[in-house]
């Protein structure tokens, strides 16, 4: 009996956690629309801030994953 | 209004960075939506601070106003997908699948039949490539070569976009551009009529060319004639969701019917659709269908006013102050933005036919338990990505509005083309579809420039902006993610560019046609039109 060549490639770790990241990144979006409004309409700069850190990290998701 | 950086080339260079830096990734980096989306966003977030004079606070207004108008169309989205899941995982889309194959025996009235009309019916109930996913594998099987079967569902279909998916891109369009649907809606099913009948027409040529052409124009007039007024005639009602979903199954109905006649079957002792022995326990096409039946029964009710009236004080929207950058341009006050409410918005509508189709498929007995929840998990998986896609595109773009981007934009391309933008016009919402592979996403990109030079140039500001929608649905048959799905399913895969060399020259040709007719309506025909 011959054994099938094992392959030892490892999966980056950017195709591995795709889809756990891209759900967080879709919710990020969802808690930063509230700061960003809340933020916006009453000049919170903590808010607005936070909203950008979630945004940005949110938009960096797809930028640093693969399919 | 107005003011804002100076019309300079470089200006306007820089304004047109994101949508630049957009085309180049998906074209020569061949990334997807949700990627050259999110790079894009952090190009007009870097620009609308430190070129356009936008402040946080006007930032994080742009951007939640952004989110808002997703949330608006995100919904319908995951609601017409879990649907069809829902629908698909009891095999009810089968059934609705098989009975189309057994219509006629004609073979170009059958390629015309699925591609044409079948193909559109899907959009109306799925869209996100579902129509060429399901019906071009079934033509294959039914005997069609694969690129034909692929090339004539791509183009078939493309003029049913707007209105598919329970009308996401035409609610993208009103939201961008801010023009009511009862206003643009009856618009866009004019302008309709012509890629219709030419989308009919490139069916008939792809598959038997000019002669399959000669002998099908009865078909393709009478069914655009039937499709057309049903377009118009639901936009008419305020339906608009149903403007695809129902014109194409009236076109099937009235294939069926032409089907019949002795223009397309010669020998009627013989019979002229394909019988079949079915099981005698098998599910009818009337009981597959019981979920879209009630769809389109809560859609029109929601149209009642005694009815709507009662529901209009649940509708939820936020309220945006006036904000200005620091070169002085100016966007106005907000009451209740992109505004949802419960029975006018089709989400709602779409849970409770799911809902109302599982009670009538469980007292039937065809219930599969655990259906649901395999639906709402494949919906999630499906849906993420192009999410993130849609709300990363259109932050990005409401930056740009907000900041005075597309305003400076629409001033030189309103310089560059001058009378002759109207046939420019729906080119570039075919640029936007070809990209994204999405009318709703091109209608984000394009949407709101198309109105703003069509506002400098002083034409009607309803006519272009229905044009970019047309132009987007258009643009959908040469996408390379919907020809991807198309070569995929038919087993062609590695031989996109040849079912794209199919599919362009009827593309370019109708939007020729599209462009011409938009000239004529703004500086001929409806010239008083604001």
């Amino acid at each position: 009996m011959t054994e099938k060549p094992m392959d030892n490639k490892p999966v980056p770790w950017g195709k591995k956690y795709r889809n756990p990241l891209m759900s967080a990144a879709f919710w990020a979006f969802w808690i930063g629309f509230p700061l960003a409004y809340l933020g916006g309409t009453q000049n919170n700069s903590l808010y607005i801030n936070a909203s950008f850190v979630l945004f940005s990290l949110a938009c960096l998701v797809p930028l640093v994953t693969k399919k | 209004m107005d003011k804002g950086v100076t019309l300079t080339f470089a200006n306007w260079l820089l304004a047109v960075l994101p949508i630049l830096v957009l085309l180049f990734t998906i074209l020569f980096f061949k990334w997807g939506a949700p990627k050259s989306g999110a790079v894009s966003w952090f190009v007009a977030m870097l620009l609308g601070i430190f070129v356009f004079g936008g402040d946080p606070k006007l930032l994080a207004l742009a951007n939640s106003k952004g989110l808002s108008l997703s949330l608006y169309v995100l919904l319908i989205i995951w609601g017409a997908v879990f649907l069809y899941n829902v629908v698909e995982k009891i095999g009810a889309v089968k059934v609705i699948g098989d009975t189309m194959t057994k219509i006629t025996k004609d073979r170009l009235l059958q390629c015309l039949l699925m591609a044409w009309c079948f193909a559109s019916f899907m959009q109306g109930i799925a869209g996100f490539g579902v129509p060429v996913a399901v019906v071009a594998p079934i033509m294959v099987v039914m005997g069609f070569p694969p690129a034909v079967a692929a090339a004539t569902c791509l183009v078939g279909h493309s003029w049913s976009i707007s209105f598919g998916s329970m009308g996401s891109s035409y609610y993208t369009i009103q939201l961008v551009t801010k023009i009511p649907g009862a206003i643009i809606g009856p618009w866009m099913a004019f302008l309709f009529i012509i890629p219709m009948i030419a989308t009919g027409f490139s069916v008939a040529h792809i598959y038997g060319g000019m002669a399959a052409v000669r002998r099908g124009a009865p078909a393709i007039v009478v069914t655009t004639a039937v499709m057309g007024s049903m377009m118009w005639f639901m936009n008419f009602l305020g339906a608009a969701q149903l403007a695809t979903l129902i014109p194409a199954l009236m076109g099937c109905a009235t294939m069926a019917l032409m089907s019949r006649t002795s223009l397309y079957c010669e020998d009627k002792s013989a019979g002229c659709s394909i019988e079949d022995q079915e099981p005698p326990n098998a599910m009818g096409f009337h009981q597959a269908f019981v979920p879209y039946y009630i769809l389109i029964a809560l859609s029109i009710m929601s149209q009642i006013k005694g009815i709507s009236a009662i529901f209009a004080p649940l509708t939820w929207g936020l309220d945006f102050p006036a904000i200005k950058t620091a070169f002085g341009y100016a966007v106005g006050a907000e009451k209740l933005y992109s505004r949802i409410n419960i029975l006018s918005h089709p989400a709602p509508l779409l849970v409770a036919s799911a809902f109302l189709g599982y009670l009538v498929f469980n007292a039937s007995g065809r219930w599969k338990p655990g259906a649901a929840v395999s639906a709402l998990k494949i919906t999630f998986s499906q849906c993420v990505p192009t999410s993130i896609g849609i709300l990363t595109m259109v932050m990005m773009a409401l930056i740009m509005n907000d900041t005075g981007m597309t305003n400076l934009l629409a001033q030189g391309m309103a310089n560059a083309t001058g009378v002759l933008f109207p046939i420019v016009s729906p080119l570039i919402g075919v640029l936007g579809a070809f990209l994204t592979g999405s009318n709703t996403n091109s209608n984000v990109m394009f949407g709101s420039l198309q109105v703003e030079t069509a506002k400098v140039l002083g034409i009607s500001t309803v006519i272009m902006a229905a044009v970019q929608s047309v132009g987007g649905s258009v643009g959908c048959s040469i996408a390379p993610s919907k020809v991807l799905i198309g070569t995929a399913t038919t087993g062609l895969d590695g031989r996109e560019s040849e079912v794209m060399n199919r599919t362009l020259p009827y593309c370019l040709l109708i939007t020729l046609l599209v462009g011409i007719n938009a000239w004529l309506f703004v500086y001929v025909l409806f010239r008083n039109l604001p």
